[in-house]
């Protein structure tokens, strides 16, 4: 993959370009707030751009929303670059936002996570390759945040948890081993989950995509 | 308490000598105006004392009195103005008067009638009354005597005769029996007299008099020592609580940038290491049984090389650190939480992600305040929303931000947050060993900056609790 960074701290930065070099990966942008990292990758000939950025929220020089502010004009100059949002926090306002647009191919993960690296690896493919990432805490939050009724409310507790791990990203087959199922009944689960959310059957794969959006936009 | 504050300063450059200087000009400009404007001056505390006395018995006539008692206020900038420009005298304003912000009806009502610079305003009317038109009439007399007496030769002849004891008959004035001025000597003397009068007297009498009335002017026009001391006070305070956030927003900063990243790249070699153990530990226990000859130098070189040992040490490690991120990021946003950089709604909004009770947020997008106001409010919301969720049993939450701008002008930040619990929430006081319960510590917070708040807890609920703070924290 070729993957552009924007982290204003040096040693982080110089972190996730060691740990992505070694795992075979090229690092074509490392920039250290988010005006740079739009005029580099707007450098990059085409052939050259990254497939995935990844964007630490809270960057110079007002050290509020830099890196979001970034990430969606780069998804608005470049929609085929992924975009994983990067950040000690995460607040709920910023993930929802992030979200509003296209959700595929975009993420939001607590730094912490790249403690667990081939974890984290999984997450960066998932997002080039077009899918939806949210940490665990942004779940939660947004869970939280939307409980009026849309849907949500008619879902079982099992089928809460399924959806909550579709949000992060994962196949039918990591949900079935995280939550000690069958793939049937993954399956099954799942399949629950589209009809309870009144998602129409011929948007294939996107329904996952649709489904974790519900989640994040209640009233849409 | 009189107001040292008052310091007179030198402005003008006095010009001429005596009757002919600038200044006594000036001076005697004041007495004209100021005997001109004590009759309505004079009329302001007297209807402060009637309408007060008169209609002490209805509410709104103790309001109309304290209107008036704000009238001392008008009064005195008047005077203050005219002490500027005519007397050479500089006195600060008193501090100003501050709509109290629902401390309750007395407090309110307190606040008009009992207001001391307007007062003290009321006490210079009625002492200016009395020592302007003195100081008028003594001011004048002089200066018209000294003229008149001047003059006296070419006037005498129109005065009309008189007839003395003697007999004979005399054109003048009589000073004293039988002693009129009609001889030249008497002329000229008189006329030297006039010249004293006019010349020696007239001046520094004026300007003794008006004295008195400079003197009103600094001791009662100005600031008390003790208004300006709680000013100061006020200033100091404000200063320290913004300062207190600044400091606890740089630890923050500090621990976002230096600590935290640090220990993020850490966690991330450690994953690594972590996992390049566990292939490594995993081709040797697959391959423990019967070693191929390539793989028989790794044992060479290393005799009985295990990785299980290192592998747990770093496994634990890691785990350490990821635990070590997660306490780190409670903390600080326990001492500033980074969200409200970008304003108290995306703050609130987290915060009410977070809550374990569905919760209600509803912000006022033009709800902005001081950095410092802003962090007590969430502090405030934060508290009161985990005081619910641990004790009033309620299902839910609400919690509604607005601006305010009062009649005064003067802006405000409301909080409300309401829960529909089973209510009987009330304040215990802090203990003695400095360690503060819930929510009196709250109202410590918010009285650090003169907000208000109120608590309404019935019996059944719901329990609601309002908090009103200034959008700025140092005053005028």
């Amino acid at each position: 993959m070729r993957i552009a960074i924007a982290e204003d701290s040096v040693i982080l930065r110089d972190g996730l370009v060691a740990l992505l070099t070694r795992r075979g990966h090229e690092v074509v942008v490392a920039a250290g707030d988010g005006e740079a990292l739009l005029v580099l990758v707007a450098a990059l000939p085409e052939s050259a751009r990254p497939d995935v950025a990844v964007v630490d929220i809270r960057m110079p020089p007002t050290f509020t929303d830099e890196g979001l502010r970034a990430a969606l004009r780069l998804r608005d100059e470049h929609p085929e670059t992924g975009v994983l949002l990067f950040s000690q926090y995460v607040e709920t306002r910023y993930a929802s936002e992030l979200l509003s647009g296209d959700a595929r191919g975009v993420g939001y993960l607590l730094k912490d996570r790249v403690a667990d690296v081939s974890d984290f690896m999984d997450a960066l493919e998932r997002i080039a390759a077009g899918h939806t990432v949210l940490d665990p805490e942004v779940v939660t939050q947004i869970m939280g945040a939307s409980r009026a009724d849309d849907g949500l409310s008619r879902l079982t507790a099992r089928e809460r948890e399924v959806l909550e791990l579709m949000a992060q990203g994962r196949s039918n087959g990591a949900i079935a081993q995280n939550l000690f199922l069958s793939y049937g009944a993954v399956e099954k689960n799942v399949t629950s989950i589209f009809a309870k959310l009144d998602l129409p059957p011929d948007a294939g794969d996107h329904r996952r995509v649709l489904a974790v959006l519900r989640l994040l936009r209640p009233a849409a | 308490m009189t107001s040292a504050a008052a310091t007179p300063r030198r402005r003008y450059r006095s010009t001429g000598w005596g009757p002919f200087s600038t200044r006594t000009w000036r001076e005697t400009g004041y007495l004209w105006v100021a005997v001109l404007l004590a009759p309505f001056a004079l009329a302001t505390p007297i209807l402060a004392v009637a309408l007060g006395a008169g209609l002490a018995v209805t509410v709104v006539g103790l309001f109309l009195a304290g209107t008036v008692v704000l009238l001392g206020r008008a009064w005195g900038r008047l005077y203050r103005g005219l002490g500027r420009g005519l007397l050479d005298v500089d006195v600060p304003a008193p501090v100003p008067w501050r709509r109290p912000r629902g401390r309750g009806f007395w407090a309110h009502l307190w606040a008009y009638v009992g207001d001391g610079a307007g007062w003290r305003g009321l006490a210079f009317c009625f002492l200016s009354f009395i020592v302007s038109v003195t100081s008028f009439v003594v001011s004048v007399s002089v200066l018209a005597y000294g003229l008149g007496a001047i003059t006296y030769g070419y006037w005498y002849q129109f005065l009309p005769w008189q007839t003395a004891s003697d007999g004979t008959r005399h054109r003048g004035a009589q000073i004293a029996p039988d002693w009129f001025v009609d001889t030249p000597a008497r002329i000229w003397g008189l006329a030297a007299v006039g010249v004293v009068m006019l010349l020696v007297v007239w001046s520094p009498l004026t300007r003794g008099m008006v004295h008195l009335s400079r003197l009103l002017t600094t001791s009662l026009l100005g600031p008390t020592r003790a208004s300006l001391r709680v000013a100061a006070l006020e200033q100091s305070r404000g200063r320290a609580v913004e300062d207190a956030e600044a400091r606890l927003r740089r630890i923050e900063r500090d621990l976002h940038d230096g600590t935290q990243a640090r220990l993020v790249a850490v966690a991330m070699q450690l994953g690594e290491a972590k996992e390049q153990l566990a292939t490594g530990q995993e081709a040797l226990v697959s391959r423990g049984g019967d070693l191929a000859p390539a793989d028989a130098t790794v044992t060479a070189v290393v005799p009985g090389l295990d990785l299980a040992g290192p592998l747990a040490l770093v496994t634990t490690a890691h785990t350490g650190v990821k635990e070590a991120l997660v306490e780190l990021r409670e903390l600080a946003r326990g001492i500033h939480p980074p969200a409200l950089e970008a304003g108290l709604p995306v703050a609130l909004e987290t915060l009410a992600a977070r809550s374990p009770l569905p919760c209600t947020i509803d912000v006022d997008p033009d709800a902005q305040a001081a950095p410092a106001i802003e962090a007590i409010a969430y502090f405030c919301v934060a508290e009161l929303l985990t005081n619910a969720v641990k004790h009033s049993g309620a299902t839910g939450l609400y919690v509604l931000v607005t601006r305010e701008v009062d009649a005064a002008g003067q802006a405000a930040l409301r909080l409300r947050v309401r829960d529909d619990g089973h209510g009987g929430a009330r304040v215990v006081d802090p203990t003695g060993d400095g360690r503060r319960t819930g929510l009196a510590g709250l109202v410590e917070r918010v009285g650090s900056v003169d907000g208000s708040w109120e608590l309404s807890s019935p019996v059944g609920g719901p329990t609601v609790v309002t908090i009103v703070l200034p959008v700025d924290v140092t005053h005028a």
